[in-house]
C-alpha cells in the first residue's frame, strides 16, 4: 500500500507547484513544436548564387539555363567580374559563385581546355556540400554531353556515343535517408535533447526539493522506509506525465507532419520507454551527490546542456576522441537517437539494436545503485535546507 | 565617468559573491569552450571505411578497387563475398557503405558498353555520404577515361588531343573559407560565439533572478537607472571582451582553422553584441521569479539560440516569420558578423547591416530593460 501513498504524495506536490506544469509540459514541448517549425519547409532549395557570364555563347546560355533548373539554386546575382562575385560571397548574399570565362564555348572547340571556376562557400559545409554536388553532377553530365557530340559527329547512334563516353556509370543507392532529408536526423536528435533535459531536470526537482524543503524523513515514512518503493512512487506520476508529452510529440511528428517510420515500431516504444527511465535514473546520481538541490541542478544542467552535440548525430562519435567518446556514453540520448533513426529510417533488423537497449539498462542501474547513498543522505537532517 | 567606474567595482564584488553566476559567466565559458573542442577535434574524417562486394573477380574490377582504396577519402576495409554480408556489416557499423562491381565489368568495358557500379552510402552523415560517394564516381570517372585514352591513343590519336577529348574544360572547384571542410572549422566558431552570448545571458538572468528573491530592488530611488543599468553591463562586456581576446585570438592560433584576424570590424561587432545581450537579458528576466527558472529557461531554449542563427541549418529553409524573430536575439546578427569578419575576411563594409542592426538592438533593448526596472519600483510601492 505505500506505493500508493508515495504517489499520492507525489501527486499532491505536484499540484502545489504552479510553475510544474510550464516547466515539465509546456516548455518541452513548445520548445519541439519550434524545432518542428524551423524544419517544417523541409530540406533547402533555391539557395541564392551568383553567376558570370563572359562567354554569351548558346553553350554557356545552356549551362545558365541548367545552373538555374537545379533544386538546390537559384540564380540571384548575375555579375560581370570576378570580384563583383567574390565580394557577394564575402557578404554572405550567395553561397556559391559560377564564373564562365570569354570565348568557352570557342575555346572547348578549339581544344583549348579553358577553365570554368567555381567557388563556393564551405564554411557553411552543409549547403556548401548540397550545392557542390550539384554543380559538379551537373559539370560532368556536361562533359559527357561533350565527349558524345563529339563522338556522335563521328557516325555513333547518340545513345551509344553516350555509353561510350561514360564507360562507368556510378548508381546511386542512398541507404537510410533516401530522400536526403537531413532535418529528420537534427529534428529528431533535437527532440531528444530537449527532452533529455527535461526529464533530469523535472526528476532532479522532485528529489532535490525534499532536501530543500526538509520533507526527506517524510517522503520516506510515506514508503515505510524503503527507497526503492519511494523513488518508484515518485516516478510513476511523472512517467506518466512524460508518456503523455512524448505521445503528444510522436503523434504531431509521424502522423501530422508525416514524417515516415518504416520500421518496428514495438523497438522505438521499447527504447523510448527505457529513455525516460533512464534519464529518470540518472538525476538520482546528481541529488545524491551531497542533497544539495541547487549544486545538483548546476551540474545536471552543465552535463545536459552539451548533450547534443555529443550525441553523434550531428558528427559521428567513431571519430571523437576518447574522453569525447567516453561523455557520449553516459548520456541516455545517444542511445535512444541511434534506436530511433535505425528503426524510423534506416530499416535496421532490431537484432541490430539491442545493444543500445543494454547500454541504457546498464546506465539506469547505475543510477539505481545510487539510490543506497541517496537513502543515507535523506536520513540525515544536515542535509537539509542547503541553499 | 568617475559614478560609472564605481558602479562597475560594485557589480564586480557582487558577481563574486553570487557562486551561481561565477560558474556559469567563469568556469562554464572556459570549461565549455574546452569541450566543445572534443568532438570535433579529429577534423575531417579521412578515410570512411567501405566494403567492396567484388562479382567479377577480373583484372580490371581489381585494378578498380585498388584505385578506389588509394583516394585519400575512402579504405576499402573488407571484401563481402555477398550482400547480405555486405549488409550485415553496415548494419553493424563496421563499414559506412559498400559497392557492387557487378559481373561482366571487364567485359563491358573492353567491348565499350557501359558497366554500372553500385555504391549504398549511409546518408544519416551527410558528411560521410557525400565522400564515399564522390570517391566512387571520381574513381569511376578516372579509371573509364584511362581506357578511354588509351584506347584513343591505340587508334593513333596524339595523346594531349586524346586527354582534351575525355576532358573539354577543366572545371575548377575551389572550396572558400574553410578549403578542407572541416567540421570543426564549420562548428566550432559558431559554437564559441553562443557560448559567449548564452552564459552572458543566464549569468545576468541568475544575478537578476537572486535580486528577486532577495526582493531586492535593481538600485537605489535616487540613483541613475540608465547609468546604472550601463555600468553593471560594461562590468560584464568588459569581462567578455577579455574572454574574446582567448575565443578569437589565442585558440584558433591553438585549433589551427583559419581566421583573418581583423581586429577593428571584430571589435565593432562583438561590443554592440554583448551590450545587447545584456540588455536582453535584464529585459526578459524580469519575467523570471525565481533564481532556478532562469538558468532552466535558459538551458532549455540554447537549442534553439543555436539553430535561429542559421548557420547549422540555413535561413533559406526555415519559415521567414522564425527568421524575423531571431533577429531580435542579438546572437543572431552577431553571429553572422563574426563568422563574415572572421572566417570570410570580411572587412567593416561588408557587415555594415549585421552592425547597424545591433546597434539597433542595443537601444532597444536598453530601453526596455529601463521601463521593466521603472514598472518594477512602481509595482513595489504598490505594494
Amino acid at each position: 500500500m505505500s506505493l500508493k501513498s508515495v504517489v499520492k504524495r507525489e501527486i499532491k506536490r505536484i499540484y502545489k507547484e504552479p510553475l510544474f506544469w510550464t516547466v515539465a509540459f509546456i516548455m518541452p514541448l513548445a520548445m519541439c513544436l519550434v524545432i518542428c517549425l524551423i524544419f517544417s519547409k523541409g530540406s533547402p532549395t533555391d539557395m541564392p548564387i551568383a553567376v558570370m557570364n563572359n562567354d554569351n555563347s548558346a553553350f554557356s546560355r545552356m549551362f545558365v539555363r541548367d545552373l538555374e533548373a537545379l533544386p538546390s539554386c537559384s540564380i540571384k546575382y548575375n555579375v560581370t567580374s570576378l570580384e563583383e562575385g567574390r565580394q557577394l560571397l564575402t557578404e554572405g548574399k550567395v553561397y556559391a559563385f559560377v564564373a564562365i570565362p570569354r570565348d568557352f564555348q570557342r575555346d572547348i572547340y578549339r581544344l583549348k581546355q579553358p577553365k570554368l571556376l567555381f567557388y563556393y562557400n564551405n564554411q557553411r559545409i552543409l549547403i556548401g556540400g548540397i550545392i557542390s554536388k550539384d554543380v559538379t553532377m551537373l559539370v560532368q553530365t556536361m562533359m559527357v554531353g561533350l565527349d558524345a557530340t563529339i563522338r556522335s559527329k563521328r557516325g555513333l547512334p547518340m545513345d551509344e556515343a553516350i555509353k561510350q563516353a561514360n564507360l562507368i556509370r556510378v548508381n546511386e543507392h542512398v541507404r537510410s535517408n533516401p530522400y536526403f532529408n537531413y532535418q529528420y536526423f537534427l529534428s529528431i536528435v533535437a527532440f531528444g535533447h530537449i527532452l533529455q533535459i527535461h526529464l533530469i531536470l523535472t526528476m532532479l526537482w522532485a528529489l532535490g526539493t525534499e532536501f530543500k524543503y526538509g520533507t526527506t524523513k517524510d517522503w520516506l515514512k510515506s514508503a515505510d522506509n524503503s527507497i526503492i518503493k519511494a523513488f518508484f512512487g515518485k516516478l510513476i506520476p511523472y512517467f506518466a506525465i512524460f508518456l503523455m508529452l512524448f505521445a503528444i510529440l510522436f503523434g504531431t511528428y509521424f502522423i501530422i507532419m508525416g514524417i515516415p517510420y518504416t520500421g518496428d515500431w514495438f523497438m522505438g516504444i521499447l527504447s523510448t520507454l527505457l529513455f525516460i527511465f533512464t534519464c529518470c535514473c540518472i538525476s538520482i546520481i546528481f541529488i545524491s551527490i551531497n542533497g544539495n538541490f541547487r549544486y545538483g541542478l548546476s551540474n545536471a544542467a552543465f552535463y545536459v546542456a552539451m548533450g547534443f552535440a555529443f550525441a553523434g548525430v550531428t558528427y559521428p562519435v567513431m571519430v571523437m576522441p576518447f574522453i569525447a567518446k567516453a561523455y557520449s556514453a553516459t548520456l541516455p540520448l545517444s542511445y535512444w537517437v541511434q534506436v530511433m533513426i535505425d528503426q524510423s529510417l534506416r530499416q535496421i533488423p532490431i537484432i541490430y539494436d539491442f545493444k543500445h537497449i543494454n547500454s541504457m539498462l546498464i546506465l539506469s542501474a547505475l543510477g539505481l545503485l545510487a539510490l543506497i547513498r541517496l537513502k543515507k543522505l535523506a536520513m540525515d537532517e544536515k542535509r537539509w535546507y542547503q541553499s | 565617468m568617475k559614478k560609472l567606474i564605481g558602479i562597475i567595482k560594485d557589480e564586480f564584488d557582487l558577481f563574486r559573491k553570487e557562486s551561481g553566476a561565477m560558474l556559469i559567466m567563469i568556469i562554464g565559458v572556459v570549461a565549455y569552450s574546452i569541450f566543445y573542442m572534443l568532438p570535433y577535434s579529429t577534423e575531417i574524417i579521412k578515410e570512411a571505411p567501405i566494403g567492396v562486394v567484388d562479382f567479377d573477380g577480373t583484372k580490371m574490377s581489381h585494378e578498380f578497387i585498388r584505385n578506389l582504396n588509394a583516394t585519400d577519402s575512402v579504405e576499402v576495409v573488407s571484401r563481402p563475398v555477398s550482400i547480405d554480408e555486405a549488409k550485415h556489416q553496415f548494419y553493424k557499423g563496421d563499414i559506412k557503405g559498400y559497392v557492387i562491381v557487378p559481373r561482366n565489368f571487364q567485359k563491358e568495358i573492353k567491348r565499350g558498353a557501359q558497366a554500372v557500379v553500385s555504391t549504398y552510402a549511409d546518408s544519416s552523415y551527410l558528411i560521410i555520404y557525400k565522400t564515399i560517394y564522390s570517391a566512387v564516381v571520381q574513381t569511376a570517372i578516372n579509371y573509364g577515361a584511362r581506357i578511354e585514352v588509351g584506347k584513343l591513343l591505340k587508334k593513333g590519336m596524339p595523346k594531349d588531343v586524346a586527354l582534351t577529348v575525355k576532358q573539354p574544360f577543366e572545371f575548377v572547384q575551389v572550396p572558400l573559407y574553410n578549403p578542407a571542410g572541416g567540421y570543426e572549422t564549420y562548428v566550432y566558431p559558431v559554437i564559441l560565439i553562443l557560448i559567449l552570448h548564452q552564459t552572458l545571458v543566464v549569468g545576468i538572468g541568475l544575478m537578476q533572478g537572486t535580486r528577486h528573491e532577495l526582493k531586492e530592488n535593481y538600485c537605489k530611488k535616487e540613483d541613475d537607472i540608465p547609468l546604472t543599468l550601463f555600468g553593471r553591463s560594461t562590468a560584464y562586456v568588459l569581462l567578455y571582451m577579455f574572454y574574446s581576446i582567448f575565443y578569437f585570438l589565442i585558440y584558433p592560433a591553438i585549433g589551427k582553422y583559419p581566421m583573418s584576424y581583423n581586429l577593428l570590424p571584430l571589435v565593432l561587432i562583438l561590443l554592440p553584441m554583448f551590450y545587447g545581450a545584456c540588455f536582453f537579458s535584464h529585459t526578459i528576466s524580469y519575467y523570471f521569479k525565481k533564481r532556478e527558472s532562469s538558468l532552466l529557461i535558459l538551458v532549455v531554449t540554447s537549442l534553439i539560440f543555436i539553430f535561429l542563427p542559421g548557420l547549422i541549418w540555413p535561413k533559406e529553409a526555415i519559415p521567414q516569420w522564425l527568421n524575423l524573430v531571431a533577429y531580435f536575439i542579438p546572437a543572431t546578427c552577431g553571429v553572422d558578423g563574426i563568422i563574415k569578419v572572421n572566417q570570410m575576411n570580411a572587412s567593416f563594409w561588408n557587415v555594415r547591416y549585421d552592425f547597424l542592426w545591433l546597434i539597433f538592438l542595443c537601444w532597444f533593448y536598453f530601453a526596455t530593460s529601463i521601463y521593466v526596472i521603472k514598472k518594477k519600483f512602481n509595482n513595489k510601492n504598490e505594494d
